[in-house]
């Protein structure tokens, strides 16, 4: 049986993988928001699934695959996707630097 | 200038010359125009745009959506104006191309009026959660209008236009419609294709309509339905005669009614107001039968869940570098990233990242995603076995009418509740329907449908029977007289 609440420092371990910055009010708010719907969903781990396979997909789509032919059609170019970029670099879009 | 009430006599109107192309998009601004101070549900009208394609385009009976003005949900890539998500992170993106559904839309003659408001990346069910503004119930403007596709709903029930395209991922079509006195449909898994809608839960996401009467709601889908080379996971099945379903007879069909939707957490009302539309379908001559469904308190767990978990994956690619810039102090990128995703997400968002991320961690999974896969299964075999007795499964789509807006922003758990009766058929991945069938308080309330995988015939057959044998779908509100 797993346990049912999270702890704050569970909820920063998350957030720091997950790549999201959090003020403390909002672990806090977090927290106990994330106990309380888990204890709700908790009630699934009662039912027996020894017998049951996990649905992925739901309509029974198997190995969908397109004829291994060269595909010509573009959508829109790199220009037209990098108009949307707030900094661009020779034809790139611009990032900070990955190490101090 | 009196406009038709419906998608299907304006189509006629404008085939028969009796209004032009422009006129039908002039009064429609007109409308958004009048509306709009009131309810909000709008983040873009695209009025230049529109008047711009209508002016070029001329009556052609080769085009059954020719010229009629069309409302998308923002979640839905548009190559016109914004796609924002209802998300700050992507508030100034806008998308080099058309999301399938809008391009066949486009392509049968439709023109895009605007983008609607939703809950930021559609999660949520009221549109409190959008990063721009809430929008109001056209029935009550200090109500919530449901959601996720709220500004989608509340667009066309207060006839600002006549359909409008939504997504549903656990009930975000059928929710608003039914809290709106609109129909609106969720598709079967993979019958419309999911390219260019901006992705939440991949398992679980699909585009429908929402429009004011069950034929209109056809013509959409007749339309939008198909397979797409690009989504994978749209399916090869052979598309319905949808509006052709829509006949008044439906003495040949047997409707399962589920007791388990009518129980705890269903406001009497509801319930009752619902169990006088089964017998309004009994009188029409379908057979009732009393069914159960012992799984539709694991819907909200196990929707969750594995909304949440995908919902975290698909979250993953939002940094903030590519489309939004954002004043940030950060000097390295994973600081940035840290930075950007805290102060660019909202507080459901953040939920979202935060469950979905717990749920799929080392150690945690096989308890929760894992566990919540099989019950999708089981849940899903449920349905199976019980349409092998009734063509059709009816019930109420939400619990409850429209809630005060504001009335509930503490309590997530409480805001997830209110799909608690459209989630198991998203999990299972069924189709079905909400079509209005009543008020309590001035407030509206949908009946909802359900039927086997790719059989959405079945559903506008009997919700085109029983609203035409109501009024519920004429009932238009009243423009509130001040802000």
């Amino acid at each position: 049986m797993t346990k049912k609440n999270i702890s704050k420092e569970e909820v920063e371990r998350i957030a720091k993988l997950a790549r999201l910055g959090l003020m403390d009010d909002e672990i806090s708010a977090a927290t106990e928001n994330l106990s309380g719907a888990l204890e709700h969903f908790s009630k699934i781990q009662k039912i027996d699934t020894s017998n049951t396979v996990a649905s992925d997909d739901v309509t029974g789509l198997k190995n969908v695959v397109r004829e291994d032919t060269e595909n010509s059609e573009v959508l829109c170019g790199t220009g037209k996707l990098l108009e949307n970029a707030p900094d661009v670099h020779k034809g790139q879009v611009k990032v900070k630097a990955v190490f101090e | 200038m009196i406009l038709p009430d419906t998608l299907e006599d304006t189509v006629k109107a404008i085939q028969d010359k009796e209004l032009s192309i422009p006129e039908l998009v002039e009064a429609t601004l007109d409308s958004i125009a009048k509306w709009e101070p009131h309810i909000g549900s709008f983040l873009e009208v695209l009025g230049v745009e529109a008047m711009a394609a209508a002016s070029k385009m001329k009556p052609d009976e080769s085009k059954p959506l020719c010229g009629i003005p069309i409302g998308i949900k923002d979640i839905i890539c548009t190559k016109e104006g914004h796609t924002t998500a209802a998300a700050n992170i992507l508030k100034n993106f806008r998308s080099p191309y058309d999301a399938t559904a809008v391009k066949k839309l486009k392509d049968a003659g439709a023109i895009v009026i605007g983008k609607l408001n939703l809950d930021a990346f559609a999660m949520g069910v009221s549109t409190e959660y959008s990063d721009f503004k809430t929008t109001k119930n056209p029935w009550d403007t200090k109500k919530v209008p449901g959601g996720s596709s709220g500004g989608s709903a509340a667009a066309v029930a207060s006839g600002e236009v006549l359909v409008s395209l939504g997504t549903d991922t656990g009930g975000s079509i059928r929710h608003p419609s039914s809290l709106c006195n609109v129909v609106g449909v969720k598709p079967t898994y993979g019958r419309v294709s999911r390219f260019g809608s901006i992705a939440y839960g991949s398992s679980l996401d699909q585009i429908g309509p929402i429009a004011r009467t069950v034929k209109d709601a056809a013509i959409l889908y007749e339309i939008i339905a198909g397979q797409d080379k690009y989504d994978a996971t749209s399916s090869p099945e052979v598309v319905g005669d949808y509006t052709g379903a829509c006949v008044k007879s439906i003495k040949d069909m047997t409707i399962g009614v589920p007791k388990e939707y009518f129980e705890e957490g269903v406001q009497s009302e509801v319930a009752q107001t619902v169990r006088e539309s089964i017998k309004q379908l009994e009188s029409l001559g379908a057979k009732i039968v009393d069914i159960s469904l012992p799984l539709t308190p694991a819907g909200i767990p196990v929707y969750y869940l594995i909304a949440k978990a995908e919902g975290s994956t698909n979250l993953g690619r939002y940094d903030a570098i590519r489309y939004s810039p954002m004043d940030l102090d950060s000097k390295t990128l994973i600081d940035h990233y840290m930075e950007a995703r805290g102060k660019g997400l909202g507080p459901e968002v953040k939920r979202t990242i935060l469950m979905g991320t717990y749920a799929l961690s080392a150690g945690y999974y096989d308890a929760w995603y894992k566990q919540a896969s099989r019950v999708r299964t089981m849940i899903k075999e449920e349905f199976m076995n019980a349409f092998k007795d009734v063509d059709v499964i009816a019930g109420p789509t939400t619990p409850e009418v429209a809630w005060s807006i504001g009335s509930r922003d503490q309590d997530p758990l409480a805001m997830y509740m209110s799909d608690m009766l459209t989630t198991t058929a998203s999990v299972a991945g069924v189709p079905s329907i909400s079509v209005p069938c009543g008020f309590i308080n001035s407030l509206p309330i949908g009946l909802q449908l359900i039927a086997p995988h790719f059989e959405e015939e079945r559903l506008f057959k009997v919700a085109y029977a029983y609203e035409q044998s109501t009024d519920w779908h004429q009932k238009m509100p009243e423009l509130p007289k001040s802000i």
